[in-house]
């Protein structure tokens, strides 16, 4: 009851803001990400020689399969879940892919797409059923699945390897037609599409329900175990999407491929402003924390840092983006929500 | 034939009986009203008939067909819709989207329907008469009162044929409490039986038909309102004259020198120019309606709060600021209103708990001798007669009773010079209360002061010496010797007295 007492005083301050005024409030994380994003892409064009259609391209493409997998760690992370597979359903997709295609076949190449959001979504409703059905902690749960798909990702491939279609490559990774813009802003452009039609179905709400009082979701009528299953199934399917891209992307498979996707997508997701404890959290700030992370190493280069650096930059910039989120809670005068 | 009916319900939580052979029925077309003490089983008769818990043994019949429900919406469906005591809103949904949660409306391409959403809510609002309540504000951001509201119409709005009222005007001021008393008896006349849980006996005699009378998990009787003297149905609810619940009054009830003196005492909006002292061998009461800071009055004393105005002196000597610590230090002890999240660490032994609070005292070179703990926490455990296996069990297992002793176990190691008890007795059983009131006596007698919060009038009445009445953040009235009775501590409670201005 205190601690209601006490944000009311915030929710006045608010309350005088006008809309635009109180979206800015509200979304001070979000905001903050996009503004650190602006800056490194600044300070990346200015440093880059020529900012062209390849730069451009690579650039995109370095933090699409980043972002695909974001994309189902933001759903995740809304629930008050966590999911540690998606790495290495990564990395068991793009082996199980690199199997599939061939240099020649580009028939085979959509099959390989197919099997790769179907093996996703599988991954996803075992990691799922086993946390909502289960009952049993995510964190623990998907720990114990990770070691599983990398596991299955080590037989299907135990040596980096396989061939990809020149052409198919080109297509998913390469300029489009129109101003020769890559085309991976198209396929991030379709991400932004079904993140703003899923904010509007009935799952979306309830995720959030969950995420941010799991109680009132269930006093509510909402069914928690099967809402979670889905959360989790979309996680999956999302790393499975990531998994055929880095295919396209790099041309062959490896089963150690996704390692670095599981803890830098929870970085993007928490960069991107959402709240680990559920409930907060946006697709928009995935994006930006992402990029920020894809382009942090690049900055390096041009910058004559050695790479090594680039793990201790990326982790002050998330100290100092979530520090300045936190900024809030410095003002709170109950000691006791502080802790 | 009733409507709604419960036979023979048993239901235990562990070792704790929290209904014994309980009968419960009621009406189509009246308001029905739960009575009882806290932990009577009241909410737990409620949280069986709503499908929220499970009964042990006992039958439940909705309109003569079984209705054991499997889960909360397995009732409303059937249309038992229950308003609880903890709010069951979302906090990070708008207003709208909690009206609707678990059904939400979809348009025709399947997604949420977000304008009519906005809509079908203004129109409830208007409806029952709930203004300004913006339907796309976020839950969080509303104030209590607001969060009530909204939760009172998201239960209307399932067509409910019971509807269950578990302290859902808690918060409510007087013109809400009457806005929304209209719409129950409006919906009494259509038909609707109405389960009406407060603790509020105004309340109840105004707007209830009968009541059912619950104590220690047993059902009494059921009256009708108007027919049976309030006197009865208290009697009914206590099971003894209120007598012989308190322990006699310290002989020499003269109060010495000041221990706690507090003045100006001010906090963001909650707390308003706050004096007040508690004299050694005092138990001073803090009352009024809930929510009118008197837990934050605590908090603030206790160091909680950052941004405290005032001067709090222990004995003459400033009590530090920089938080628990400090207060703990100057000679303060804090029995929080929730021991469950702020009181105790639950899955820790009665031991460590024990000495949670002296753990400096109980430590040799930075470890803790097994030896001394142990000594400390068998101590304890005889002096409170805390019921555990083993002081080597956690905490958890232990009923509310037993779990209240830890805390206060804890704090009488500190040998803390004034004791700041925030609704102590909430939720424990009689007996454990009983022993509290004691352990309240012989700590006065032994020179302590106390300063005691309680949302029970009875209590205030029958332990304090002094009470003050608190409303919207300030003292309005103190009351003591013959003028300290239940009605006046009403009066004074609802701000219509001297000083009680809005």
């Amino acid at each position: 009851m205190s601690a209601t007492s006490v944000t009311s005083g915030r929710a006045a301050r608010a309350g005088r803001l006008g809309g635009m005024g109180r979206w800015v409030a509200g979304n001070g994380r979000l905001i903050l990400a996009f503004i650190i994003l602006a800056v490194l892409l600044a300070i990346y064009i200015e440093r880059v020689p020529q900012f062209g259609a390849r730069e451009q391209r690579s650039v995109v493409n370095q933090g699409l399969a980043l972002t695909t997998t974001g994309f189902g760690q933001t759903v995740v992370v809304l629930t008050g879940g966590i999911d540690l597979s998606v790495g290495s359903m990564v990395g068991l997709t793009n082996s199980v892919a690199s199997r599939i295609t061939d240099s020649e076949s580009t028939s085979r190449v959509w099959l390989a797409g197919i099997a790769c959001l179907a093996i996703g979504a599988a991954g996803g409703l075992i990691n799922g059923v086993i946390v909502a059905y289960g009952r049993l902690q995510p964190i623990i749960v998907t720990l114990a699945t990770s070691s599983v798909f990398s596991g299955i990702a080590l037989y299907v491939r135990p040596t980096p390897g396989g061939a990809f279609p020149f052409e198919a490559t080109q297509f998913w990774t390469g300029s489009m037609e129109f101003r020769q813009l890559p085309r991976g802003m198209l396929w991030l452009a379709t991400l932004v599409v079904l993140w703003l039609v899923f904010r509007r179905t009935r799952l979306a709400t309830r995720i959030i329900a969950i995420g941010s009082s799991e109680g009132a979701a269930f006093m509510s009528g909402v069914n928690v175990a099967r809402t979670k299953v889905a959360a989790y199934t979309i996680s999956g399917m999302a790393a499975g999407a990531a998994g055929f891209y880095l295919t396209a992307q790099t041309g062959n498979g490896n089963a150690l491929s996704g390692v670095d996707y599981t803890l830098n997508s929870i970085a993007a997701v928490v960069l991107g402003g959402a709240s680990l404890a559920g409930g907060v959290g946006t697709f928009m700030g995935t994006i930006a924390g992402s990029y920020t992370i894809a382009l942090i190493p690049r900055v390096l280069f041009f910058y004559d840092v050695s790479q090594f650096y680039q793990q201790l930059l990326q982790g002050l910039v998330l100290l100092g983006s979530v520090g300045l989120g936190a900024i809030g809670v410095l003002r709170t005068r109950n000691r006791l929500d502080k802790v | 034939m009733p409507l709604l009916s419960a036979t023979g319900i048993d239901k235990r939580f562990g070792g704790v009986v929290a209904l014994h052979a309980a009968d419960f029925s009621c009406e189509a077309g009246e308001i029905h009203a739960l009575l009882g003490e806290n932990g009577a089983g009241k909410s737990t008769m409620i949280k069986v008939l709503c499908g929220v818990q499970h009964p042990d043994a006992g039958t439940i019949t909705c309109d003569g067909a079984p209705a054991p429900y499997a889960d909360p919406a397995g009732a409303v469906a059937a249309g038992i819709v229950p308003v609880f005591q903890e709010l069951s809103l979302v906090p990070h949904l708008t207003v709208a989207q909690n009206l609707v949660l678990g059904r939400e409306p979809r348009n025709r391409f399947g997604l949420l329907d977000q304008r009519r959403m906005r809509r079908d809510a203004a129109a409830l609002f208007a409806q029952l008469g709930f203004e300004g309540i913006d339907p796309g504000a976020e839950v969080r951001h509303l104030p209590l009162a607001d969060r009530q509201l909204v939760e009172i119409a998201k239960a209307i709005s399932r067509d409910p044929r019971v509807l269950i009222l578990d302290e859902a005007t808690s918060a409510l001021n007087r013109r809400e409490v009457e806005r929304v008393f209209s719409v129950i008896r409006q919906l009494r006349d259509q038909g609707t039986a109405v389960i009406f849980i407060s603790h509020r006996m105004d309340e109840v005699q105004e707007l209830c038909d009968r009541a059912t009378i619950f104590r220690d998990g047993e059902t009494v009787g059921t009256v009708v309102i108007g027919e049976t003297p309030p006197g009865e149905i208290v009697r009914m609810m206590v099971g003894r004259p209120l007598q012989d619940i308190f322990p006699p009054r310290n002989v020499d009830t003269r109060p010495s020198r000041p221990l706690l003196e507090v003045q100006h005492l001010s906090w963001e909006s909650a707390l308003r120019d706050v004096s007040l002292t508690v004299h050694a061998g005092e138990i001073v009461g803090l009352s009024g309606l809930e929510g009118q800071g008197q837990a934050e009055l605590l908090f603030a004393l206790f160091g909680v709060y950052a941004g405290v105005h005032g001067s709090i002196t222990l004995d003459g000597a400033p009590v530090g600021r920089s938080g628990p610590g400090a207060a703990m230090h100057a000679g303060l002890a804090l029995v929080p209103e929730d021991r469950k999240t702020q009181g105790l660490v639950l899955p820790m032994s009665v031991r460590d708990n024990v000495i949670m609070a002296t753990i400096p005292d109980h430590s040799r070179s930075g470890f803790i001798p097994p030896a001394a703990e142990r000594q400390s926490s068998l101590s304890m455990r005889d002096r409170m007669a805390i019921k555990t296996a083993s002081v080597d069990a956690p905490v958890r297992f232990l009923s509310g009773g037993n779990q209240q002793k830890v805390v206060i176990a804890k704090w009488l190691l500190t040998d803390a010079k004034v004791y700041l008890l925030s609704d102590p007795t909430r939720g424990i059983d009689v007996g454990a209360k009983l022993e509290i009131y004691q352990l309240m006596r012989e700590l006065t007698a032994a020179g302590k002061g106390i300063l005691f919060f309680s949302t029970d009038l009875t209590e205030i009445v029958g332990l304090c010496d002094r009470a003050l009445v608190m409303y919207e953040g300030s003292i309005v009235r103190e009351l003591s010797g013959p003028d300290l009775t239940d009605a006046n501590l009403v009066e004074a409670a609802v701000g219509l007295t001297d000083g009680g201005t809005r």
